[in-house]
């Protein structure tokens, strides 16, 4: 045994069975690995026998060999993903060849859910609920970003599009709110590694002055979060850590949540390509509309006299349909290729996806090829590498809230129809006399350019060092670099009407911005098997995080010549801002398992990030979870029972930059200046604490038709960041500090049901439901509101939820009628949920799934806009008192706030699918090497039902990178407008 | 355990290990885009404190803006008609002002943030190694005085709101709101203490200034400057002698007047580089600016029958007639040609309109109507008032101010104010108001509701 270790350290990357020495007691096993009824063959099971390292993959036709069995009675383990894990007792001297039969795991009870760093547990006797998504349910409909994809499939997940623009961006928030100011995005975790999810500004803001006159501010350019940039056909499983009880493994990071997802891994055999073709359209989904003037006097009294000229009764133009109009020819394309021997195994992926926008000369072009290669470099030592380099380009149009008259949304709220701005023949644009642009002419020429390249690098070594039938000792090291560069190039012509406003024709703006991720993470895995109904699973580890991120910007204007360098314009900016973190965590944990019925366990972290006030505290977060399963509790009705209970503390870091008090920098008349900062920071920031207890039920009934699992939780937070606003007459404008505390409880069931599972039908249907409620539960400050009553405001109140939206309404008062902020509603909705069912006649299967958000509230900006240019559609319709409606709500919503605050609930068909297998023999007939070939009909976004009254009650403002982005996201303004968008799919094995 | 022997794994141990240790240091990582103020306040050096001395230009000219548009929206210079931005007319022309309402801050978080700025310079100053005691001396006479003048930006927006006259250097306590009164008199005291603090101060100030102060930029000088702010305070307040004993120290200068001797003055200066602020009253287009109509149709006539210079300098007719919510104007603000034109702290023009106006207070008609006289010929080419005019000169005032003054410094509404004529500011739609002063801030407001500042109220208007 010694002699064998030996040479195989030498020769690190060698095979090194020998088997002569062992020969003496050793036998050979052959069989078959077949498919409960159907007895299809099951390829690359993985075949070992428990305790030692002898193992084997079946073949195409499932068959294996072992060889070097020993001669005593051991037992043998099969293992393949959607299969349960079957052990075998093979008695000693046994060698007659072995059907396997294995039974497909259509309810995911045999799944590997995450638990530790290093190590996880089946979701048999998982004690937290953990939700999961498959790959193939990722891809059912193609999708901007894999967050869309999400949506509606996910319990207690709410994840809403701000933008319809091509490219997504998207905002998750899991289990409600954890945070006031800090970030509420969840962790994404590829393969192991942590990667980022950043959002960087683009840089309109120069053109647009949504915020100041800063080149990019973030939130109001509507950006797209990164984690967009994944190729969702490179996915093979999701896993949703939802609660800090299972986030706890992740420590400091991990308070909206965790992501993590494995990427598709190479098979052996021989090489087997995937295709997948796509091709497809969108529409504009909703249309304002706009005011049918009734005579030239209503438009002199908008518009003054100088209107007079540009009446026509007749004319009615609808923008709209102008803007928004384009029909764009999307596509999505996709190869891989898997293979390889059982000691070497690779994936490779290519990908490509168009879309254009439903606005001219908009799109978004991603574009990523992945490799993943799995090497054994001994009998003991395995490696596996994963490469994807993505590149996406896009343009994302001249959107949101603008301060310059240019947003093109915005500018359409101001448009008469009668106003003819159309491209004249001679192809020059109108002026448009009465806003300053023509937002036609906004779409021919702005140009809003994104390009994207991002390398992400995860590795994971696992070393088996023991490999005893009582105790295993395994070193796995994950390790990786995610970087990312995006190049940002804004111009704005000097031709385009709105450019000369400011005496400066022409605008451009060069953004340069790196992200660079790095960690690396060692574990020391233990398991200990006393005897065959007890295992104990510890862990210890260490993780490693690196986060640099530097933005340069560069912005011109007054463009001399026209040029795009900014080096041509005589109005320069510059800006470059840096942020550095480094992150430092141990780890331990130990899970106990009692004859696959009793689960024991507990953990903790400790971080250090050098974001805290003090960089070398250490920061604890412990963990506990137990879990019992009844198996055959009631055969037939109720399979199988488990009670569930877990208790996890997760934190949220200060963000970089938050624990100084700055001595702002500017120049004036060519003199360097300092200014006391506005805002002061608290010395001893730390990370913001949740608590969370989560007790559940999972039950598998009827026959293991389905699968009801049904969790509460409750969450206190501590320490919360808080912005306390100081009065302004202390020189500071707001204090950052830790100190408020929240408390948030939920729920969430979820139903997978299989009720029908025959060769000619098959329906599945799956719901999921989750609420949750927030209540701001010690505020040590006074009630504090983000953003303005008039437009949307979040008031952060002791004993109120977090959410809770203040308006003005004008309330009667002796001696008259005052103003005052009153409740409007709560953002957070009532509930979500979601509710998918596949129905399956032979060959064709029909799927479809409705989305569901009930309650919240959104402020409609958009709709404001139409009626502050006197412009919406029900302009002139008039109210009981015999007044125009419009100008009722125009000239009183600033005391009455009411009208602009709307419910935002909505039921959306997200996805439908219609797909057909075409038959093997037409396929083979077709191309011999084919074997398999699907065709299919689906749509995303169809349809929605919805009482908001605008485009999207998705829709959002203040983008992902907002501060607070975690609560203030209930203002809707001029966003890109979503669309509805179809596929027609091929795709093909061979 | 044999495998723990192995080299591989030893290797691999040894990698971890060194990993760890490595990770184990404490990254203690810098602000890398800002300095701190701990650099000011613990260590301060002669470098540090000149450039927030110059800070304190920077803070006071980010709300110069304000004081030209949004006093001027209230005093009715002039409309901000952007259509992207309603609430310019509906907060300002209509209304209520409300102390949580658009644009009510009118530069009170600045102001503060500016004045603590001053106070921590003042705190560090005598602290500074490489200062001599006149260099110390120039610091803080420099300083004080623009505290001063940001004190009274704010008193003349709040009126009897009062407001709160200290900058406790510990920020969870809060300064005492003091009446009115009570603030011109500390006002005028931190003026005096500035005059005693640049009356030591030397031959030269250790920090630079801008353009902007070309001819007052040494300590001499800058008192000139001091005593003219200080002027205008008394002006307010009514005090006559007070205003003209300071004038007289100032740089008040009627010899040989000329359009350029009318402009001397200091000044907020801008520029297009880098970091550096544009003035944002520049609006060629324009875009959202307009002048009220009337500013040209009630400008007086010159002998040849054309328009007071004052009017035909200061706004055309252009091209753009800009309509939002029923109220629309084509008159054009040209007193800001270029996004660099500098925004006037104050001047001569306005000196001799003050020392006419303190005349008249002390009973003195015919030196009241002489300076008229020098500003109405100079500036607006307007024949002089008779020695013994016997109308009203307050009117008299009143319209030389709104034209030599016109889009500066929001003259117009607290010239209106002082002598109870808002009612003759001209309401473009029935439905506008006008308002006598503006409440104090909501965040304000907020943080004091224990005991709650009598400006936290909306102001109707009339």
């Amino acid at each position: 045994m010694t002699g064998m270790l030996a040479r195989a350290g030498r020769l690190f990357a060698a095979l090194a069975l020998t088997s002569s020495a062992l020969a003496a007691q050793t036998r050979t096993i052959t069989g078959k690995v077949l498919e409960e009824d159907s007895k299809a063959p099951i390829t690359a099971a993985q075949l070992q026998i428990q305790g030692t390292t002898i193992g084997t993959l079946s073949r195409d036709d499932g068959a294996f060999t072992l060889v070097n069995v020993p001669a005593r009675e051991v037992i043998l383990v099969v293992r393949r993903i959607g299969y349960p894990l079957t052990r075998i007792t093979l008695a000693a001297g046994r060698t007659n060849a072995l059907e396997i039969i294995l039974k497909k795991d259509v309810l995911n009870l045999d799944q590997v859910v995450v638990t530790g760093q290093a190590s996880g547990i089946s979701r048999r006797n998982l004690a937290n609920d953990v939700a999961s998504v498959s790959g193939a349910d990722v891809n059912k409909v193609s999708a901007q970003s894999i967050e869309n994809a999400f949506q509606g499939k996910i319990a207690g997940a709410q994840i809403s599009q701000s933008t319809g623009a091509p490219g997504g961006g998207n905002r998750i928030r899991i289990r409600g709110i954890s945070s006031i100011l800090g970030s509420a995005q969840p962790l994404y975790v590829i393969d192991g590694v942590i990667v980022s999810d950043v959002s960087i500004g683009s840089g309109t803001n120069k053109v647009t002055r949504a915020s100041g006159t800063g080149i990019s501010v973030g939130s109001q350019e509507a950006p797209v979060n990164r984690i967009a940039d994944l190729n969702p056909n490179d996915i093979e499983n999701v896993d949703i850590l939802k609660g800090s009880a299972a986030a706890a493994i992740y420590g400091s990071k991990a308070s909206g949540g965790v992501i993590l997802i494995t990427t598709k891994r190479g098979q052996a055999g021989k090489p087997k390509f995937s295709l997948r073709l796509g091709g497809g359209t969108s529409t504009l989904a909703y249309k304002n509309g706009s005011r049918r003037f009734q005579s030239l006097n209503d438009a002199v009294r908008v518009f003054g006299a100088g209107i007079t000229p540009y009446y026509d009764a007749n004319r009615f133009i609808d923008y709209e349909s102008l803007a928004y109009g384009n029909r764009p020819v999307n596509s999505d394309a996709s190869l891989s290729v898997s293979g390889g021997t059982q000691d070497t195994r690779y994936f490779v992926s290519l990908s490509r996806r168009n879309e254009e926008g439903i606005v001219a000369n908009t799109f978004a072009r991603k574009t990523s090829a992945r490799i993943n290669l799995d090497q054994r470099l001994n009998s003991r030592i395995n490696l596996q590498v994963g490469n994807e380099i993505l590149n996406n380009v896009s343009d994302r149009g001249l959107f949101g809230n603008d301060n310059a008259g240019n947003s093109i949304a915005y500018t359409l709220t101001k448009i008469p129809a009668f106003l003819d701005l159309r491209r004249r023949d001679d192809g020059t644009w109108p002026v448009n006399p009465f806003y300053p642009s023509n937002p036609l002419q906004t779409i021919d020429q702005f140009e809003n350019g994104e390009s994207v390249w991002r390398n992400i690098t995860t590795s994971r070594l696992t070393a088996d060092i023991l490999t005893g039938e009582a105790n295993t000792l395994q070193f796995i090291a994950f390790g990786g670099v995610d970087l990312l560069n995006q190049s940002n190039l804004i111009y704005s012509p000097p031709t385009l009407q709105f450019e000369p406003v400011d005496g400066l024709p022409g605008t451009s703006a060069n953004s340069k911005t790196t992200n660079l991720q790095r960690n690396i993470n060692l574990n020391l895995v233990h398991g200990w098997t006393p005897s065959s109904s007890f295992k104990i699973t510890s862990q210890v580890g260490t993780q490693f995080e690196d986060r640099v991120l530097n933005q340069t910007r560069a912005s011109a204007q007054n463009l001399l010549g026209g040029l795009e360098v900014v080096t041509s314009g005589t109005v320069r900016d510059i800006d470059e801002s840096r942020l550095e973190v480094q992150d430092f965590g141990i780890f331990a944990q130990t899970e106990a398992l009692w004859r696959e019925k009793l689960l024991f366990t507990v953990g903790a972290r400790a971080d250090r990030s050098s974001n805290n006030g003090d960089p070398a505290k250490f920061f604890l977060f412990p963990k506990a979870a137990t879990s019992y399963r009844f198996p055959n509790l009631k055969p037939g009705l109720v399979d199988e029972a488990k009670v569930r209970v877990a208790y996890g503390e997760t934190g949220n870091q200060p963000l970089y930059g938050q624990k100084f008090t700055n001595l702002d920098l500017s120049s004036v008349g060519g003199l360097g200046a300092f200014r006391v900062g506005s805002v002061r920071a608290s010395s001893d920031l730390r990370p913001e604490r949740q608590r969370e207890f989560e007790a559940g039920i999972d039950l598998n009934i009827l026959k293991n038709r389905a699968t009801v699992s049904a969790t509460h939780f409750r969450r206190n937070i501590s320490d919360l960041l808080i912005t306390r606003t100081l009065a302004p007459t202390t020189g500071f404008s707001s204090e950052t500090s830790n100190g408020a505390e929240m408390q948030v409880t939920g729920s969430e069931v979820s139903v997978n049901a299989f009720p029908i599972q025959t060769p000619t039908w098959g329906w599945t249907s799956r719901v999921n439901w989750g609420m949750n409620r927030s209540k701001v539960t010690n505020l040590p400050v006074p009630a504090f509101l983000l953003g303005s009553p008039q437009v949307g405001a979040v008031r952060i109140e002791q004993g109120k939820s977090a959410t809770q939206l203040i308006g003005n309404d004008t309330l009667p008062q002796a001696g008259g009628r005052v103003v005052v902020p009153v409740l409007m509603g709560d953002g957070n909705p009532n509930w979500t949920g979601g509710w998918s069912n596949e129905v399956r006649f032979k060959r064709l299967s029909l799927y479809a799934l409705v989305d569901r958000q009930s309650g919240g509230m959104l402020a409609n900006g958009t709709w404001r806009h139409y009626d502050l240019g006197q412009n919406s559609r029900d302009y002139d319709e008039l109210d009981a008192l015999g007044r125009k409606v419009g100008e009722v709500r125009r000239t009183s919503y600033l005391q009455v706030t009411r009208i602009y605050y709307q419910d935002a609930s909505y039921t959306k068909l997200r996805e439908l699918t219609l797909t057909y297998d075409i038959p093997q023999a037409l396929v083979s007939r077709l191309w011999s090497g084919a074997s398999g070939a699907r065709l299919a009909l689906s749509g995303r976004n169809l349809y929605w039902w919805t009482q908001f009254r605008g485009g999207d009650p998705e829709a959002q403002n203040f983008g992902g990178g907002g501060a607070p982005d975690a609560i203030q996201r209930n203002r809707e303004l001029a966003a890109y407008p979503a669309s509805r968008s179809f596929w027609l799919n091929f795709s093909v094995d061979f | 355990m044999t495998a723990l022997r192995h080299r591989g794994f030893r290797l691999l141990i040894g990698i971890a290990a060194a990993t760890f240790i490595g990770a184990c240091q404490a990254a203690d990582i810098a602000n890398f885009n800002s300095p701190s103020t701990s650099q000011l306040e613990n260590a301060p050096n002669a470098a540090t404190v000149n450039t927030t001395v110059a800070g304190m230009l920077a803070g006071s000219r980010g709300s110069a803006g304000t004081w030209a548009s949004t006093l001027g929206i209230l005093g009715r210079e002039i409309m901000n008609l952007d259509g992207a931005e309603p609430r310019n007319v509906l907060g300002f022309l209509i209304g209520p002002l409300e102390p949580g309402g658009f644009g009510t801050d009118m530069a009170w978080t600045n102001t503060y943030r500016n004045l603590r700025t001053g106070y921590t310079i003042l705190d560090v100053v005598d602290k500074v190694p490489d200062y001599s005691a006149a260099q110390r001396a120039g610091v803080k006479g420099f300083v004080k005085t623009f505290m001063a003048h940001e004190y009274l930006n704010q008193l003349r927006i709040r009126d009897t709101f009062g407001l709160v006259f200290e900058v406790p250097k510990d920020p969870t306590k809060q300064g005492a709101f003091v009446t009115r009164d009570e603030a011109y008199t500390k006002i005028a005291a931190l003026y005096d203490e500035a005059k005693v603090d640049l009356a030591a101060a030397g031959t030269a100030f250790p920090f630079a200034l801008t353009t902007g102060f070309t001819g007052f930029n040494t300590p001499a000088n800058f008192l000139r400057v001091n005593r003219a702010l200080k002027a205008r305070l008394e002006i307010y307040r009514g005090r006559w002698s007070d205003a003209l004993a300071a004038l007289n120290e100032s740089f008040i200068n009627t010899a040989s007047p000329s359009a350029t001797t009318m402009q001397t003055g200091v000044f907020h200066v801008f520029s297009t580089a880098s970091g550096d602020a544009t003035n944002g009253l520049f609006d060629p287009a324009p875009r959202a600016i307009v002048a009220v109509p009337e500013f040209l149709t009630e400008a007086r006539s010159r002998a040849d029958g054309s328009r007071d210079l004052r009017a035909s300098s200061k706004a055309v007719v252009g091209s753009v007639n800009l309509a939002t919510q029923g109220i629309s104007s084509n008159v054009r603000p040209t007193v800001y040609p270029t996004n660099v034109t500098p925004i006037p702290i104050i001047r001569n023009e306005e000196l001799i309109l003050m020392r006419a106006e303190a005349h008249l207070g002390m009973g003195n008609r015919a030196a009241a109507i002489a300076d008229l006289n020098v500003v109405r010929t100079t500036s607006g080419g307007l024949p002089a008032l008779a020695s013994d005019f016997s109308g009203d000169l307050i009117t008299e005032i009143l319209y030389d101010r709104r034209y030599s003054l016109f889009f500066e410094y929001g003259h117009r509404w607290v010239d209106a104010r002082r002598y109870n004529r808002l009612g003759e500011l001209r309401k473009q739609l029935p439905s506008h108001k006008v308002f006598s002063l503006v409440p104090i801030p909501v965040d304000e407001c907020n943080q004091r509701t224990a005991s709650l500042p009598k400006g936290c109220v909306n102001v109707l208007g009339n």
